[in-house]
């Protein structure tokens, strides 16, 4: 089965190394992944600031792109969260209903497939849940709606030798990423994003884990304003083997 | 048109379309250990609760809980030690120094600790919130396990009392920093005595 | 108070790190204990979702529930009066006041006449208003409107509710022991609600079936007031009403557990007929509820029974303080509710929010707000609200997003500028990203290029 990577925009300009790691850590569970060259964006960035006409093209495109393929898979739950949910602004065409059903976040697709070969990650993790991961893709159980279930992330890295998960005071407390709420307001942004990452250290964090690069890229930035250094990982990089 | 009509009228205009009226829940169970939980919840609540089966060690119990009470209002036959008479035509500042109002609580819901107070066992509506410390009477037999089995039993819709009220616990406020008060304008006591 | 849009408040507000952090982590307390207490009844999902079902209901046939309300009420006593805006809803109430000669009002809370601006309007017609909820007295004694619906001084650091009780109740000036500073409150409170003319209350609902209403309190200010006072006013939205008594059963299990992790209020008071003797009047108001009716995507918030979990569980809240809204409704429910009665005014609101869906999930009537959120975001770019320059750049990402060429064009220099820019780290401070964060490190090699050279043949 030919299952298409989708990268969204941000993670194929910043941090491709994360990309790399998604087409390597499902090429080494036997998948056959495809990269179709046509696709951008999903849209999210514009939709979520009010201008969901100003998304559609980026959206349409996405349609188009992928429309042809059973499996969508993606290492971001904020973006398949907005094509599952945020494309019914399109006219729900055959195609845009097979995109919406068919996009699928990376943990969840992880988790689908039978389990690969064991990678050894000794190292006490603080792991970041993304907010639409959590409470639009409904991967685990938010601490709000009962005692914290874990999601398809957690039990990736539950599977790994020598991991130490951290428990936090704040399980699931938002990191102020939001997209354009991370520049429309960036007071409490970064404050939210500072009080995210104390919670992280105070429980002697060795690295922050997400599936979410977005958050990640929020939480670094503030990380290397403030000091000291506390490495951030996608959870696809350590799945294919690599360390902080 | 009056305002009422054009209200009405636009509400009319703009309403959806009709939904269904859910089915409501069905009460809960009378646990065994309904006595127990409903007094730990009324503890838990800032209130004092007692399981008192004689009663003649009950008026005792009042005396010994607040004796520096002078003005005394009570309606229960059990602690006959009223030294004010009140009813609805009583001025209201002749119930501004009442120390001690004892009534009788027709209902008590064990979810929540609070009882039950109507009209009818209510010579003044003011007296459960003027008075400094409030005492309430319940029969164990008047517990009910939840606010669907208060309602249930209360019958509200076929009979109602001009004025009812649930009562859990003392006056309290967390205004101030979110620091728990207990007292804040109304009675600084709660004293539920289940017989 | 001036409105300024959220940002620029909520920034004024994190100012004070110190006191942001005590905010926070207060709320957050209040928001743990709302978990515990509802995680603790297996049926709590159930009941949120009969909640929601009531309302719905309500709403779809709020006008005949309205005229059996008012039959009802009529029937035992009390007098209806209607009001289509806010300015009605002051007028009817101070005409109840001049009929009886009453200047001394107690109120308890009531965010309706904080919607209408009544203190306002009657103090300037000379009645003396005071607000006896504790909390609401203490907003009232510093001039400010209430940062939060239910714990409404919750802004306030204690030392700077002595400094007001100094001024006013003459304690001392350095107590700030909250115990002491509620009892010297007590006494000026208990004579205002023993000596007025007239009390007001809001109401938490309103039964149809009964004609009756039902206040919900701590402090037990709304009872002292109408029970003591001669003439009992209670001021309620038309989105209040319930059909039955038994419906009660469902929302006040839900409400206080919501609203502070109690079980109940301490005071559920029902109120039917007027005491004897007494006067009971109840002033019905729309004030742009009906309009909002009439919003499919958005009439939902008027279900709202104001028990403000939202605003407890919004991480924004909780870091921008209630005034930052500059609305009479803050939080994630002031962000829905305020865009449909002025959305030129509100346009920030719906943008306060990262989305992060908490808020729809502690409603205890399934609001779906951050869909709400959405929503009013593509309402308030539509009417042309959005600031130009942000206008502007949506449509140029959109653009560039849009098509593959521009895309792959625009990353390669994005990548470039954000390799320079290290070397004027006095310009990035000046950029909304990059004053209190670091750019991202951007490679040489976006992943496609990667991709374009090693995979695709």
């Amino acid at each position: 089965m030919t299952v298409a990577l989708f990268i969204p925009c941000y993670v194929d300009q910043c941090y491709p190394q994360v990309a790399r790691a998604t087409l390597a850590v499902l090429e080494a569970r036997g998948v056959e992944v495809v990269f179709p060259m046509e696709q951008t964006c999903c849209g999210q960035p514009m939709a979520n600031a009010g201008c969901q006409d100003d998304a559609r093209a980026a959206s349409e495109r996405f349609v188009r792109t992928f429309s042809a393929y059973d499996t969508i898979v993606a290492p971001s739950g904020s973006c398949v969260a907005h094509v599952r949910h945020h494309f019914d602004q399109l006219p729900p065409t055959d195609a845009v209903r097979r995109v919406r059903a068919r996009t699928v976040e990376l943990c969840e697709y992880l988790l689908t497939l039978p389990e690969a070969p064991v990678v050894e990650f000794p190292y006490r993790v603080g792991v970041h849940v993304g907010c639409h991961t959590l409470r639009t893709l409904h991967q685990g159980t938010p601490s709000e709606l009962g005692a914290s279930g874990d999601g398809p992330l957690h039990t990736l890295l539950r599977r790994m030798p020598g991991i130490t998960l951290v428990p936090l005071d704040r399980a699931d407390e938002c990191c102020g990423f939001g997209g354009s709420f991370a520049v429309d307001e960036p007071a409490v942004s970064a404050r939210m994003g500072s009080d995210r990452v104390a919670d992280h250290r105070r429980h002697g964090a060795e690295v922050m884990v997400s599936a979410d690069m977005s958050c990640l890229m929020h939480l670094e930035g503030i990380i290397r304003r403030q000091g000291p250094p506390l490495p951030v990982m996608h959870v696809a990089q350590l799945l294919n083997g690599e360390r902080p | 048109m009056s305002s009422r009509e054009r209200i009405l009228q636009a509400v009319r205009a703009n309403r959806p379309d009709r939904r269904a009226l859910p089915d409501l829940p069905v009460a809960g169970p009378l646990t065994a250990d309904a006595i127990p939980r409903f007094v730990a919840m009324v503890e838990s609540v800032g209130g004092r609760a007692v399981h008192a089966p004689s009663g003649s060690e009950l008026a005792a119990m009042i005396d010994h809980a607040y004796p520096d009470a002078r003005e005394i209002l009570s309606t229960v036959d059990e602690y006959p030690r009223s030294t004010v008479q009140v009813d609805h035509d009583t001025p209201r500042e002749a119930l501004q120094h009442i120390d001690l109002v004892v009534l009788r609580g027709s209902l008590g819901v064990v979810e929540n600790g609070a009882v039950w107070l109507a009209d009818d066992a209510l010579p003044h509506r003011a007296l459960p919130f003027v008075t400094t410390h409030l005492v309430l009477l319940l029969r164990a037999d008047q517990l009910v396990a939840d606010m669907h089995g208060a309602y249930a039993v209360l019958q509200l819709e076929h009979d109602t009392p001009g004025f009812g009220v649930l009562v859990s616990g003392p006056s309290k406020t967390a205004d101030i920093e979110r620091a728990l008060v207990i007292g804040a304008q109304g009675p600084r006591s709660l004293l539920v005595i289940v017989i | 108070m001036t409105i300024r849009d959220h940002a620029g408040a909520a920034e004024a507000f994190t100012a004070d790190a110190e006191r942001t952090a005590w905010h926070d982590e207060a709320l957050w307390f209040v928001r743990a204990k709302r978990d515990e207490v509802t995680h603790a009844i297996p049926e709590w999902e159930a009941l949120r979702t009969i909640a929601s079902g009531i309302k719905a209901h309500t709403l779809s046939l709020l006008d005949d529930y309205l005229e059996e309300f008012e039959r009802n009420a009529v029937a035992h006593g009390v007098t209806v009066h209607w009001a289509t805006d806010a300015d009605e809803h002051n007028r009817i109430i101070l005409g109840i006041l001049r009929e009886r000669g009453a200047t001394r009002l107690v109120k308890s809370k009531s965010m309706l006449t904080e919607e209408c601006g009544l203190n306002h309007y009657l103090e300037a017609q000379g009645i003396t208003v005071v607000d006896s909820d504790l909390g609401e007295r203490i907003v009232q004694l510093g001039h400010e409107a209430p940062s939060h619906i239910v714990m409404p001084a919750i802004h306030k650091r204690k030392a700077e509710v002595g400094a007001l009780f100094a001024q006013h109740f003459g304690t001392s000036p350095e107590e700030d022991d909250p115990n002491r500073l509620a009892d010297a409150a007590r006494g000026p409170l208990r004579r205002a609600l023993f000596g007025a003319d007239a009390a007001l209350t809001g109401v938490n609902f309103a039964i149809a079936e009964t004609g009756g209403i039902v206040v919900c309190t701590n402090e037990g200010n709304a009872d002292l007031g109408c029970h003591l006072a001669p003439v009992h006013i209670a001021c309620m939205g038309i989105e209040k009403l319930i059909p039955r008594v038994a419906d009660l059963g469902v929302f006040l299990r839900l409400l206080a557990r919501s609203a502070t992790g109690q079980p109940i209020t301490a005071y559920t008071s029902h109120f039917v007929r007027p005491r004897t003797p007494g006067q009971f009047h109840v002033v019905i108001v729309d004030n742009g509820r009906s309009e909002h009716l009439g919003r499919p995507d958005f009439r939902e918030a008027l279900a709202c029974i104001r028990c403000g979990a939202c605003l407890n569980t919004c991480p924004v809240y909780r870091r921008s303080g209630g005034h930052s809204y500059g609305a009479t409704i803050p939080g994630p429910i002031g962000a829905i509710l305020s865009p449909g009665i002025d959305l030129a005014k509100h346009a920030s609101l719906p943008f306060a929010s990262t989305l992060c869906g908490s808020c729809g999930d502690v409603c205890p009537v399934k609001i779906d707000i951050p869909g709400q959120l959405y929503r009013w975001r593509q309402l308030v770019a539509r009417g042309g609200h959005l600031d130009v320059p942000k206008r502007r750049a949506m449509g140029c990402l959109g653009r560039i997003l849009g098509s593959r060429r521009y895309y792959e064009w625009a990353g390669a220099i994005g990548r470039m500028m954000l390799r320079l820019a290290p070397a004027v780290p006095w310009l990035v401070r000046r950029t909304a990203w990059g004053r209190e964060r670091e750019l991202p490190v951007a490679p040489r090699e976006s992943f496609r290029d990667w991709y374009r050279r090693n995979r695709d043949t």
